[in-house]
């Protein structure tokens, strides 16, 4: 077994990977409000490190999904298989607090607020059985509460459909084991779907799936028109498979199923992540270097060429791109633009970006 | 067995594939006798140490508890060290029945848990993370009070709980007799699925265990014995050494691969690499925490260098579909 869970002092101790929270330089437009962006960042060098307007956030592993939080704090998930959740101030560089996972549990790198803002829920791995959790936590302490079936395998992003009623979960269905890492043990025998659950309770209120279980469903968004748009990783056993491989499903208001969008050719089967624009849905084709774009009916709009896009935060008719290869770009719905932005910190971002509250 | 659901499905959806129409795959198909010598090569013989192993710690440990004494206690840790590393040996390239059978789990967890171990002990709730090789080291060492546990162990509750998961480590990898033979049984079997995802299943696992061997090993400038995985027994040296033998060992089947494929300077560069990363690692002192950093570094860069090539060149060129790799944000 070579994954294990180490305790929160052996990774204090140990800088294993890469990892860390970045404030971007706040800097867009003269005229307009900036926006404080945040990412995890990655790298292949052995320390972890953050930047805050030159300060840094070490972080034991790499980070994934990102909760601003007011006051110039997060919270941060650690990558599945993750071993800990941490609570930080990027504004003056500090890692506040360090959980770690409970015994016999992995989180799977998303996490939701309630709108009230004092319970956190984490998508995790019951590492005994494998079935997917919700583990509850008091916001505030990270103190552990409870947890509840997420109504499948691997979860992974979660979002709330009615605030503080129902939320939707995003089961990947691909079954990973803590001592045998990220290795992918069911691939040809997946099962991913999206569950409607019921909150407080975690009454399974529907489960959605795909013809296709190759298309592990990971990824949340919802347009203006209330259209659940979900983010896909096509997990085929050919290469060659993956080229021209769906990356957006679509659940309409009251729909019974979901439908996959008209898919562009040649965008390579990976969604790192999805961000809505008022009724367009804006995916980061990773593999396909570009950010494909579809209206929230599945009618796909022209890609825009960025290499290795990663994150995407959206505010209004903006979005921002950060990409692995280090860039951070805006998008302006209006007129369809992208461009790279000056002034921002160089990152191997990874593939979630929040603005910050 | 409150996880054998979940695996029984899983084992079942892959016996239907395998019995479904023929799906599309990618890499390489070995014959069942390519198949079937890369299994007898390369893996059952790490199989099959790990059974004599555990079988004779199993034995020692009830010797030790029949007659506790310096000699019986030095006996015994020493059938530790020689089942740990064989456990490590064969982790170093896991396939077969052994990852959904989740040996790991039932026979190393870790981090051991000394709270709940003592509590198990003391004739409490027994959990995975009380038993194993873990546990059992913690018995025969301590922390750290390898002198004080002969004392400790003259107790018979305790040394009957060393005796009593010790046999359960033998028991758990004789369970796996079974299906490395059907396993085998299944790669030389008509129906080529087996042997259609053999290079896709071993490639995935060694790199995940490649990646693992790279995280046991800190590479900050300060460290502490504790940071290494069998700190209590000092013994992490040895095991990373067995991880990677393992890992060399199970390569040949790939290796054969590269050069009928004919991509010999592949192969070689490969081999080198694993050769590198034992020699590098090697030089460490057996006291880990006492290296220098750039020597610890070195170790981890060798090791992730052969991760890296078997990643990015070996995969690529044998066309096998990778599953999540560092690299992949999720």
């Amino acid at each position: 077994m070579v994954m294990h869970a180490p305790s929160r002092r052996d990774f204090l101790r140990c800088s294993l990977q890469i990892s860390a929270i970045s404030l971007l330089s706040p800097w867009v437009k003269a005229s307009e409000p900036a926006p404080t962006l945040l990412s995890a960042y990655w790298g292949e060098t052995v320390n972890g490190f953050g930047a805050i307007n030159g300060k840094v956030v070490d972080l034991p592993s790499r980070g994934h999904a990102i909760l601003p939080l007011p006051h110039g704090e997060a919270i941060v998930l650690s990558r599945r298989l993750g071993v800990w959740l941490a609570r930080i101030n990027w504004q003056r560089g500090e890692l506040l607090q360090l959980a770690d996972a409970a015994f016999d549990r992995h989180f799977f790198g998303h996490a939701l607020l309630t709108p009230d803002t004092s319970t956190l829920l984490t998508t995790e791995n019951n590492d005994d059985t494998s079935a997917g959790l919700l583990g509850i936590y008091e916001a505030h302490t990270l103190k552990r509460l409870g947890e509840i079936p997420s109504g499948g395998i691997g979860p992974h992003e979660l979002l709330w459909l009615v605030p503080g009623k129902i939320l939707a979960v995003a089961n990947g269905g691909i079954l990973t084991l803590p001592e045998t890492g990220r290795t992918k043990l069911n691939r040809g025998a997946m099962n991913p779907s999206v569950a409607l659950l019921e909150w407080p309770s975690g009454k399974l209120l529907a489960n959605y799936s795909l013809p296709d279980k190759a298309l592990s469903l990971r990824h949340l968004a919802r347009a203006s028109d209330g259209t659940l748009g979900i983010a896909m990783q096509a997990e085929y056993a050919s290469a060659s498979q993956h080229r021209d491989a769906p990356l957006l499903a679509l659940l309409p208001p009251g729909g019974e199923r979901l439908i996959l969008a008209e898919q562009p050719a040649g965008l390579m089967g990976y969604g790192a992540s999805i961000a809505a624009v008022g009724n367009e849905f804006l995916i980061s084709a990773m593999r396909g270097n570009q950010l494909a774009r579809w209206r929230s009916n599945g009618s796909p709009l022209p890609a825009l060429a960025i290499p290795r896009p990663a994150g995407i935060a959206s505010r209004g008719q903006q979005a921002w791109i950060s990409s692995e290869e280090g860039g951070i770009y805006q998008y302006q719905a209006a007129d369809q633009s992208i461009q790279r932005l000056a002034g921002y910190t160089q990152q191997k971002w990874d593939n979630h970006l929040v603005i910050a509250t | 067995m409150r996880n054998s659901l979940l695996f029984t499905a899983l084992l079942l959806a892959l016996t239907q594939l395998a019995q479904a129409a023929e799906p599309e795959f990618s890499g390489p198909e070995p014959t069942a006798a390519q198949a079937q010598q890369w299994l007898d090569e390369g893996y059952l013989p790490r199989q099959q140490a790990l059974t004599r192993a555990a079988e004779q710690l199993a034995s020692r440990s009830a010797t030790l508890c029949a007659k506790p004494d310096e000699a019986q206690l030095q006996a015994t840790r020493q059938a530790w060290l020689a089942t740990s590393s064989a456990w490590r040996a064969l982790d170093g390239a896991p396939a077969g029945p052994m990852v959904l059978a989740r040996l790991g789990r039932k026979i190393d967890f870790r981090p051991t848990r000394i709270n709940e171990l003592e509590t198990a002990i003391n004739g409490g709730p027994a959990n995975v993370a009380t038993q194993g090789l873990g546990a059992a080291e913690y018995l025969l060492w301590g922390d750290n009070q390898p002198k004080a546990q002969l004392a400790k162990l003259k107790n018979p509750a305790r040394c009957g709980y060393l005796q009593q998961i010790s046999q359960q480590i033998a028991t758990e990898t004789h369970t796996l007799d079974e299906g490395w033979r059907i396993y085998r049984e299944q790669l030389g079997a008509e129906n080529p699925f087996f042997r259609r995802n053999m290079f896709s299943e071993h490639v995935n696992l060694l790199i995940a265990s490649l990646t693992g061997l790279g995280k046991r090993m800190p590479t900050a400038d300060a460290v502490s014995a504790e940071q290494f995985v069998e700190w209590r027994s000092g013994s992490s040296k040895a095991q990373l050494l067995a991880q990677l033998q393992g890992a060399a060992l199970a390569y040949g089947g790939i290796s054969r691969q590269l050069q009928a494929d004919g991509h010999s300077a592949l192969d070689q560069r490969m081999q080198q690499t694993l050769a590198s990363a034992q020699s590098s690692c090697g030089q460490l002192p057996a006291n880990l925490d006492k290296a220098t950093s750039a020597a610890r570094l070195g170790c981890s860069k060798a090791i992730q260098q052969a991760r890296k090539i078997l990643q990015d060149q070996v995969a690529e060129k044998l066309d096998l579909t990778l599953g999540f790799t560092e690299g992949d944000g999720d």
